[in-house]
């Protein structure tokens, strides 16, 4: 599980460029507004990532509701989902 | 004096439903659907949704890229020789020759003599090569507006008298960019699309073009199909991608259109809507259509679940079922719908309705907030009676050889030299500033959250534009529209979103990379930068992409301050394949005016037009004439300013030799592409120069070309000639 987090990271800050450090980026983090301040276009960028690097796909908008809600939860989603070690 | 009416007198339609206006007329009939599966290219199967694709066979030059083809084929079935001379092209594209871009650099080629079709202007020189000489292009990518900006640019153009006969309209091709962009922006629907219904998933991307001859005329003339009566145009000031839920912006474009028609919201017989089928798009235009009609709207329906979304063709396309709607007094069904959106409160047509109309309008609302709207009547004796029209018919200044003048108010650059202070002193002092301004230097003033997504191209013109913004305090920080013009658009995005496309076999991509790939991106930031929820208009054609975004500036801006900004990038890997003339000095730059239309005491810019009569010879000679005659430079201007345009260097050597014979004598000439670099855009930063150099009375004698230490004549305007086939010319002064 902490390889998930660690990997969220990596895409929240290289490939979202996130002004925030590693520290900031914890499981209680909530991706939008006053938590990482996410908007619609990073979260599709987030999904083509997450894609990419867990083969777990989130392609409606309900799903992404749910699943884009802090780190945690799109953490356990990955978990839940992945084929890709 | 009353302006002149806008007849469109023929049409050519490529769609998915076929060729001719009869494909479109038979598609409206009988409901059909023409959403098909991709087979132009590879689709991975994560993107594999329908599309709207034109299945006839496509005749032409085969080398030639599909957009241009679509083009001409829709070119081929005007009667031109019918039609008086054609004397303006205004088309609308956002893709140009993307789509064998796509196929050289999944391929890897590496000769940049196969990337000549590229750049958006490449569609209208196809198309004016093909007419009786050269013909003056207006070339705008605006999203998915597009096409429908090109129409009310050419209702400008004749309205404002600066032309009898446009060919305007809008052509898209499929390409990988857009269908697995888009894809990528999970704004497509899986199964097709299906506007205004409950279960809408999103759009279907789709091709096709539209062309129309438009005619000045004071009553229908014979065989007029339909009459441009007005054209609105907004921006959301909102989001990149996302349209306002408000729908404010949409609205404003369409009472504006309205405005300049002279007509109430109770006059339109029938209303197509933009309509893509995407959740946030229908749901905003819905809002906007309440906001304009109140609780009685027209007769409506979205006819993308028919043809797809041509994205710059489809305002075309629409104008085009328009027409047909006219004619035949028929309103479209709003096919693919099943289970209506109740939350929309829209009661949109089910099956075609067969009834006599007079007026329909028309919405097209792109990427960028980028809005437009616009009204086509029957052809009627009598012009509409109402509220003055202001589209192009607003002229702060007399006509004087084909533009107007533009009030300067603030001038900035950015160039491998430099800012503008920087840049102004070396090119003064005769130091060259071609380069590249460096990325650190940009990084450090846009730090945060509002550019973290930001590539070169929207911070160079960002730079500029708050520069320029800031020698204008009244402003507060605002304007009211956004003119942006770039010859290659945003590299660093199209280039990389493909080749991370191609990486992964055509399974993932950047959406970042892909929303802020299309030309107008940088001009939607803009916009939401400086509160501008004015017209926001992006031009692209080459080394004439500023004269043309200070032209449509010219036509089409509102009063209040507009932003005149222009800017290329230069990119390691892609500019070498695209100018290769470029790599002798890696070189990018932009530059921004702040302007208003209202005359102002001191500096000036004016849009100069060669003579349309002696196009067909010499394109030099043309110039010349337009200008007022050999005589008439040699007394009135101060100093020429010239740019040597990519490609096409012996013409322009020789048209530079001439000019130097012609002027040399008694004027300065600079050749400002070897300072500042070959990007199109460096016209931009010329001007900029010029309007400081005659603020600060430079003499020029460092910067002389051809004859060397020649000073400036004080108190006179000076001309920034591009050189080239198709030349074009800018004046700056003061008064």
């Amino acid at each position: 599980m902490s390889d998930i987090l660690a990997g969220i990271t990596d895409i929240l800050i290289n490939t979202l460029d996130l002004d925030v450090s590693p520290e900031e980026v914890t499981r209680e983090a909530s991706f939008f507004h006053e938590g990482l301040g996410l908007d619609s276009i990073d979260v599709l960028e987030l999904v083509v990532s997450v894609e990419e690097r867990w083969d777990v796909r989130i392609d409606n908008r309900e799903l992404g509701e749910e699943v884009f809600v802090t780190v945690g939860t799109l953490a356990d989603h990955i978990a839940a989902n992945r084929t890709k070690k | 004096m009353t302006p002149p009416r806008a007849f469109i007198t023929d049409v050519g339609i490529v769609s998915p439903a076929g060729v001719g206006v009869d494909s479109v007329r038979s598609a409206l009939t009988d409901s059909t659907c023409h959403l098909v599966s991709p087979s132009l290219f590879r689709v991975a199967p994560a993107h594999d949704h329908p599309v709207g694709q034109v299945t006839v066979p496509l005749g032409g030059d085969q080398r030639l890229p599909r957009t241009h083809r679509l083009a001409l084929a829709a070119l081929e079935q005007l009667s031109l020789d019918r039609a008086p001379r054609v004397d303006w092209i205004c088309l609308g594209t956002t893709t140009g020759g993307m789509v064998t871009t796509e196929a050289l650099l999944k391929r890897s080629e590496s000769d940049p003599s196969a990337y000549g079709w590229h750049g958006l202007g490449t569609v209208a020189r196809a198309i004016g090569e093909r007419l009786n000489g050269p013909v003056k292009s207006l070339t705008f990518s605006t999203a998915c507006s597009s096409g429908a900006v090109a129409l009310i640019a050419g209702l400008a153009l004749i309205r404002s008298g600066r032309a009898r006969t446009v060919l305007a309209g809008g052509v898209e091709s499929l390409c990988r960019l857009t269908v697995h962009g888009f894809s990528l922006l999970q704004i497509v629907d899986p199964h097709g699309a299906r506007p205004l219904d409950a279960n809408r998933k999103g759009m279907t991307v789709g091709e096709g073009a539209a062309l129309f001859v438009l005619q000045a005329a004071d009553a229908p003339p014979a065989g007029g199909l339909a009459e441009v009566v007005g054209g609105g145009l907004s921006c959301d000031a909102h989001h990149a991608t996302a349209p306002d839920p408000q729908g404010r912006g949409a609205a404003r474009a369409m009472q504006k259109a309205l405005r300049e028609a002279g007509l109430e919201p109770s006059a339109i017989d029938y209303l197509n809507l933009h309509g893509t089928g995407t959740p946030d798009n229908d749901a905003a235009e819905a809002r906007a259509v309440h906001t304009v009609f109140g609780g009685d709207p027209p007769l409506l329906s979205s006819t993308k679940g028919t043809f797809g979304h041509s994205l710059a063709a489809s305002g075309a396309v629409e104008a085009a079922i328009a027409i047909v709607c006219l004619a035949d007094g028929l309103v479209p069904a709003n096919v693919g719908l099943q289970q209506l959106d109740e939350g929309l409160e829209l009661a949109p047509c089910r099956e075609p309705v067969r009834r006599p109309l007079s007026v329909v309008m028309s919405n097209s609302l792109g990427f960028g907030g980028n809005n437009a709207s616009v009204v086509l009547s029957a052809p009627q004796p009598s012009a509409v009676e109402g509220s003055p029209r202001s589209v192009g018919a607003v002229e702060p200044e007399p006509l004087a050889t084909g533009g107007g003048r533009l009030t300067v108010l603030g001038a900035a650059c950015l160039t491998g030299g430099g800012d503008t202070e920087h840049t102004v002193a070396r090119f003064f002092e005769g130091d060259p500033c071609a380069g590249r301004f460096a990325d650190a230097d940009l990084a450090a003033r846009f730090k945060g959250r509002a550019f973290r997504r930001q590539r070169r191209l929207p911070r160079l013109a960002t730079w500029v534009s708050q520069d320029a913004l800031a020698q204008v305090p009244d402003s507060e920080g605002a304007v009211d529209g956004v003119f942006w013009a770039t010859g290659w658009g945003a590299l660093t995005e199209s280039y990389g979103f493909l080749q991370k496309l191609f990486a992964s076999d055509g399974a993932f991509s950047s959406p970042i990379d892909f929303a802020a790939s299309t030309h107008n991106a940088p001009a939607g930031q803009l916009a939401m930068g400086f509160g501008a929820q004015g017209p926001n208009v992006t031009t692209s054609g080459g080394v004439d992409s500023f004269w043309q975004a200070a032209l449509a500036t010219s036509l089409l801006a509102d009063p209040g301050l507009q932003l005149l900004v222009a800017a290329d990038e230069y990119h390691g890997e892609f500019t070498p394949l695209l100018q290769p003339d470029a790599v002798v000095e890696p070189a990018d730059g932009a530059a921004a005016l702040i302007v208003t239309r209202t005359p102002g005491l001191g500096p000036y810019l004016e849009v100069l037009s060669p003579s349309a009569e002696g196009r067909s010879g010499d394109p030099l000679q043309a110039l010349l004439d337009g200008l007022g005659g050999i005589d008439h430079i040699r007394a009135e201007v101060g100093g020429l300013w010239l740019g040597t345009p990519s490609g096409d260097h012996l013409r322009a050597q020789r048209q530079e030799d001439r000019l130097v014979e012609l002027f040399g004598d008694v004027m300065p000439v600079v050749g400002y592409r070897q300072r500042l670099g070959g990007f199109p855009t460096a016209t931009g930063v010329a001007v900029v120069l010029a309007l400081r150099g005659l603020v600060d009375e430079q003499s020029l004698a460092t910067v002389t070309s051809g004859n060397a230490g020649l000073a400036a004549r004080p108190g006179l305007p000076q001309l920034i000639i591009e050189l080239g086939e198709d030349a074009s010319a800018l004046e700056v002064g003061l008064r």
